[in-house]
């Protein structure tokens, strides 16, 4: 095995010189500055920065759900840049996986169509053992076939998390996942995302506001003004609370 | 408020643009409608005027009832010697005598000229100052084998000046030499008639009026007034004729015309742009209630800033009116487009009118406001009701709203069916005093309480309709089902629309089927001739009895009777007399006398058929004072009571001497032949080929033939009607396209989500076009369905009136149905590419 493919293959996903820039003249805004970034295979990443930082858009650019305005991001040797719109939707199906904030479920579905969604789109179906095997880590056995509507919030996000894992993605993509769930929710979802990482070999990526969420992850990138700032690996709430403070004054 | 209400409209522009459409598109039939029908006032009144330029009275027989002319209950016609009587009257300045009668032209083909409804007439020139046609090029006629002909004919022809053209008449087909070609002032001809003018002895000669006119028209001497010279001619002229003033006659003819065919016209396009206003009403209704609950945010938000129930349903209101009075004004322009479309498609049918402006009257646009500005109104009424109702609390939740079908409405949609269903039935079995508009009434009503129902079974019918594409088209299939299934009331409303114009269609279908198998029957059964005579080509103009005569000199042939009809009325209303040789039409038509005989009928009197007989309580030798226009009251006995098909014998017969005594009528609408002894069809057919060449006006058929023939004129008439109706289906088609971009709109999220996690915008626009494709195939269940009943009992009603035989045409059927699907796919156009092309951040983006 050479460097170089050790490199690639050890990288799940990555950003060069990344800038993206909304609006003209006056009204311009740099969303990001110029960001390189790596995120690891099988780790689990936090990202973090004060509101407006441009935490999502580096979320969304990587994920395939915008564009850069120049630099390059890859999903694996995928450039993104390279792609039309059928390319990278066909990437979003089938390697990466997202947990949005809210509105994460499909209401006409229930809950066991919503984790196959992205397979079913592609005509699929899950595989039953890795299926039961993600349905039951995220502790849903029983309400499967249980629409949005019928499930709380906390179930609903751990809904959307067994979808985002259930098509083995080569990444996962979380926009502050506990954003709208009460602490013992949110607890239960990062335990969860946790061992997806532990126990299934997992790679994710989370946007949180939350110390206490960043205290899950492998390492913590702190990004300010549309710049990475900082990094931290094994964080603690504490640590990550008072680098937070420091980039806020 | 109002600034409220204006900027509520500005913020859903595509909303309110789909809105509009509905209404615009009803509107501009509405007053299509009355432009074109004031546009053919207007161009009969400049007709009539033209007629009867320069002529200050006219001198005819009395008559104390007419019908049209056409319809042979004319005048008689009146003396040669009467012109000069009138003439030598000192203030009469100049008169003339004036003829018209039937001829039609054969073209250079060999055919027939055909005019679609204007008649093919011959007259006589006029050399005094009145004649009302100019000489483009040549000159008047002026002796026997010379005529003149107007220059549309000529145009539409290519008959040139010097050339012979042969012309039909009531006598001998014959040859003439084209002398003169004239115009009517600036005009090429009057409404497509086509005019042949012959000098007077030669046209008395061939139009059949030898020493006769139709009428002597005088204009005053100089320094005499018009009531003078009225009152001067109506002292000299003998009992038996009148004189009438320019301005009433003209005044009378334009109430025939208005009374006969312009009104009909009219109100026939006026239930049919009825329909589509109707189904607008649907399609606005729905849209408002979407919008309102679309925004029962915003309406919250409203509320619990202190603005009052009553308020906000003003609010909604007031919307709704800068809508519609903005979709009315559009509508009734387009209207002029509209008309001239129609204008197009009648002279598409042969009946060309002047190319004069069309007639935009100040009526046009207010009832065309009315309408739009009313009934954009009451559909928005619920809606803005609804929008009331909205707890101020709602601005704070975020929930999937949903439908709820409560008893109230299961209760409240039963009643209303059954009342639609009770007025259709009174309006069809029952005598009631007006059976048309309780039926079209009792459809609407009808129509409303489906709609009212309907989603209850929406939800399952989505699930039942979508299962193929679930089975069959996994994710994106599903999905379409389950959207289509989410809002019942949402779904049936649009469905609903559709159901309306397809229940029509397929009315009309199944009454066309059953008409085409019944009178198939009848013609089986009404007949024993071998071959029927016709008016050739569809049209209906009727053909000279010479035509039957040669038929019958034919060796081959053995007897050939013809049939004439007339009007004439008896207790107050207008009854059709049949015409024919009785003795001869008994072998060729199935007869049985249940009294008298056909020698008792060729003597004199009148035969009743005996349904009409028993109705009406006539007897055999009951004497009945019968009204002719030409004849006046007549006391006619009747002189036998028969038993044959009504559709094609009629209920009055009379033999020749008394039809001839009492109907101006001379021409033939159809008449029948049979063949000689030991003479084989093919024989015969050879024969009567021969018969075609010299009389291009008329075809023979054998009964299979006949009966082929008149079918198809049947599947034309159906054709236009189902033209017509298309316009409600293309309403209702804008109403799905419409419902399904507000819920494309209203999914933004749902479908940036779904975007987001992989599906191509090729499967948005396949999920979208389910949806449309199930609620489109729910809208042809029901419209067929409620068709088929109605059709039902419409024929079941219709017995009296020959259609007698329910039949299903079940292969159009199939076809509607699937091309209600293929529309409501088309109609997901629009939508499906906007869905496909959300941007998927904006759509996933919260706060
Ligand atoms: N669609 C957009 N148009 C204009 N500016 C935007 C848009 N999206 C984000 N921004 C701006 O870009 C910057 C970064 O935004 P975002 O990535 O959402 O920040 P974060 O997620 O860290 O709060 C902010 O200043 C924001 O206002
Ligand atoms: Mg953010």
């Amino acid at each position: 095995m050479t460097a170089s493919t050790n490199a690639t293959t050890r990288v799940a996903a990555r950003a060069v010189d990344a800038v993206k820039t909304y609006g003209e003249g006056d009204a311009q805004v740099q969303a990001l500055a110029g960001i390189t970034v790596n995120f690891d295979r099988g780790q689990f990443t936090a990202i973090m920065g004060p509101s407006g930082s441009g935490k999502s858009t580096l979320l969304h650019c990587i994920a395939g759900l915008d564009s850069l305005t120049s630099g390059a991001v890859f999903i694996g040797d995928t450039d993104l840049g390279t792609l039309n719109d059928k390319a990278l939707t066909l990437l979003r199906r089938d390697k990466v996986g997202f947990i949005f904030q809210a509105f994460n479920l499909i209401p006409t579905l229930n809950a066991e169509e919503n984790i196959a969604l992205p397979l079913s789109i592609a005509g699929k179906k899950p595989d039953p053992e890795w299926h039961d095997q993600v349905v039951g880590a995220v502790g849903l056995s029983d309400r499967l076939k249980h629409r949005p509507s019928e499930l709380s919030g906390g179930q609903q996000q751990r809904v959307a998390a067994a979808r985002a894992l259930v098509s083995r993605p080569e990444i996962v993509f979380a926009d502050e996942p506990s954003g709208n769930l009460d602490s013992q929710s949110g607890a239960e979802l990062l335990g969860f995302m946790r061992r997806a990482v532990d126990d299934l070999g997992q790679t994710i990526v989370m946007v949180t506001h939350n110390p206490l969420d960043a205290a899950y992850a492998d390492k913590v990138i702190f990004l300010a003004d549309g710049q990475t700032v900082d990094s931290m690996d094994n964080p603690t709430s504490e640590r990550v609370l008072d680098r937070l403070k420091t980039l806020e004054a | 408020m109002f600034k409220t209400a204006l900027k509520g409209l500005s913020g859903h522009k595509l909303r309110l643009f789909l809105t509009a459409l509905a209404i615009v598109v009803g509107i501009s039939f509405v007053s299509g409608t009355f432009i074109l029908t004031d546009t053919m006032r207007g161009a009969f009144d400049d007709l009539f005027g033209t007629l009867n330029e320069g002529i200050d009275v006219t001198v005819r027989a009395e008559a104390s009832f007419t019908s049209n002319q056409q319809a042979g209950g004319g005048r008689d016609r009146v003396p040669e010697s009467l012109l000069e009587t009138v003439s030598a009257i000192p203030e009469v300045g100049v008169a003339q005598g004036s003829l018209a009668g039937y001829a039609q032209f054969i073209d250079r083909d060999g055919d027939a000229v055909t005019t679609g409804g204007a008649p093919s007439i011959g007259v006589n020139w006029s050399d005094t100052e009145l004649n009302i046609a100019t000489l483009r090029e040549g000159t008047g006629p002026a002796g026997p084998g010379e005529v003149a002909i107007d220059a549309g004919t000529a145009e539409n022809n290519d008959f040139r000046l010097g050339e012979a053209v042969d012309i039909l008449f009531v006598g001998p087909r014959q040859t003439f030499r084209i002398v003169g070609i004239f115009g009517f002032d600036q005009v090429d001809s009057l409404l497509g008639a086509t005019v042949a003018a012959f000098d007077t002895a030669t046209a008395q000669q061939v139009l059949d009026a030898e020493g006769q006119f139709d009428s002597i028209e005088a204009a005053a001497a100089p320094g005499v007034s018009q009531a003078d010279l009225l009152a001067a001619i109506n002292a000299t002229i003998p009992s038996g004729f009148e004189a009438i003033g320019q301005a009433d006659l003209i005044a009378e003819q334009n109430e025939d015309v208005n009374q006969g065919f312009l009104d009909v016209f009219n109100i026939i396009l006026l239930v049919f742009a009825g329909v589509a206003v109707f189904v607008g009403a649907f399609i606005i209704a729905n849209t408002f209630s979407i919008i309102v609950a679309q925004r029962t945010r915003e309406l919250a938000l409203l509320r619990a800033v202190g603005a009052t129930g009553a308020q906000v349903t003003w609010m909604i209101l007031l919307e709704t009116l800068v809508v519609a009075i903005i979709a009315s004004i559009i509508g009734i322009a387009a209207g002029a487009g509209f008309a001239l479309g129609l204008k197009g498609l009648l002279a598409a049918l042969g009946i060309e009118l002047p190319a004069t402006g069309l007639v935009f009257k100040p009526r046009t646009f207010i009832v065309g406001m009315g309408v739009g500005v009313i009934v954009t109104t009451l559909s928005a009424l619920l809606p803005a009701w609804t929008a009331s109702k909205v707890p101020p609390v709602a601005a704070m939740r975020d929930v999937e709203q949903t439908d709820d079908l409560g008893a109230r409405r299961l209760i409240g949609g039963g009643v209303v069916t059954g009342l639609g269903l009770l007025f259709i039935l009174l309006g069809l079995f029952s005598n009631i005093w007006n059976e048309l508009a309780f039926i079209g009434v009792g459809a609407l009503i009808m129509f409303l309480g489906v709609a009212v129902l309907s989603p209850f079974v929406a939800e399952r019918m989505a699930h039942i309709i979508g299962f193929p594409a679930r089975r069959m088209f996994g994710m994106t299939g599903k999905l379409g089902r389950e959207n289509a299934a989410r809002r019942p009331v949402r779904t049936a409303a649009t469905a609903g629309a559709l159901m309306i114009g397809l229940a029509l269609v397929t009315l009309f279908l199944i009454l066309g089927e059953s008409t085409k198998v019944s009178i198939g029957n009848t013609i089986d059964d009404a007949f024993s001739a071998d071959f029927v005579v016709s008016p050739a080509g569809g049209s209906f103009q009727p053909f000279s009895p010479q035509v039957t005569r040669d038929i019958e000199a034919l060796p081959e042939i053995a007897v050939a009777a013809g049939v004439r009809q007339a009007e004439f009325r008896l207790d107050g209303s207008n009854k059709f007399a049949t015409g024919v040789e009785i003795e001869k039409a008994i072998q060729t038509t199935n007869f049985d006398f249940l009294g008298g005989d056909a020698s008792s009928l060729a003597a004199g009197g009148v035969a009743i058929h005996t349904d009409e007989a028993l109705e009406k309580g006539y007897v055999l030798g009951q004497i009945l004072p019968l009204e002719f226009a030409k004849s006046g009251f007549q006391d006619i006995e009747v002189t036998a009571i028969y038993e044959a098909e009504e559709t094609f014998v009629g209920s009055y017969v009379f033999s020749t001497i008394e039809f001839d005594r009492n109907f101006t009528a001379d021409l033939e609408v159809f008449s029948m032949a049979n063949l000689a002894d030991g003479v084989d069809v093919a024989t015969g057919r050879a024969a009567l080929d021969g018969i075609e060449t010299t009389y291009p006006n008329i075809q023979v058929l054998d009964q299979a033939g006949f009966r082929a023939e008149t079918e198809a004129n049947i599947d034309q008439l159906l054709a236009i009607v189902t033209a017509m109706l298309a316009l409600a289906l293309i309403i209702a088609l804008l109403g799905i396209t419409n419902t399904l971009a507000l819920s494309v709109f209203e999914r933004t999220r749902e479908i940036g989500l779904l975007r987001a996690v992989g599906m191509t915008r090729r499967q948005v626009r396949s999920m979208i076009r389910f949806e449309a494709l199930i609620v489109s195939i729910f809208g042809a269940v029901l419209g067929i369905g409620v068709g088929l009943v109605f059709g039902w009992l419409v024929v079941q009603a219709t017995g009296d009136i020959g259609i007698t035989d329910f039949a299903l045409p079940t292969g159009t059927l199939i076809f509607v149905f699937l091309l209600s699907g293929l529309l409501g796919v088309l109609a997901a156009g629009f939508p499906a590419r906007k869905a496909a092309k959300l941007n998927v951040l904006d759509a996933i983006a919260y706060e």
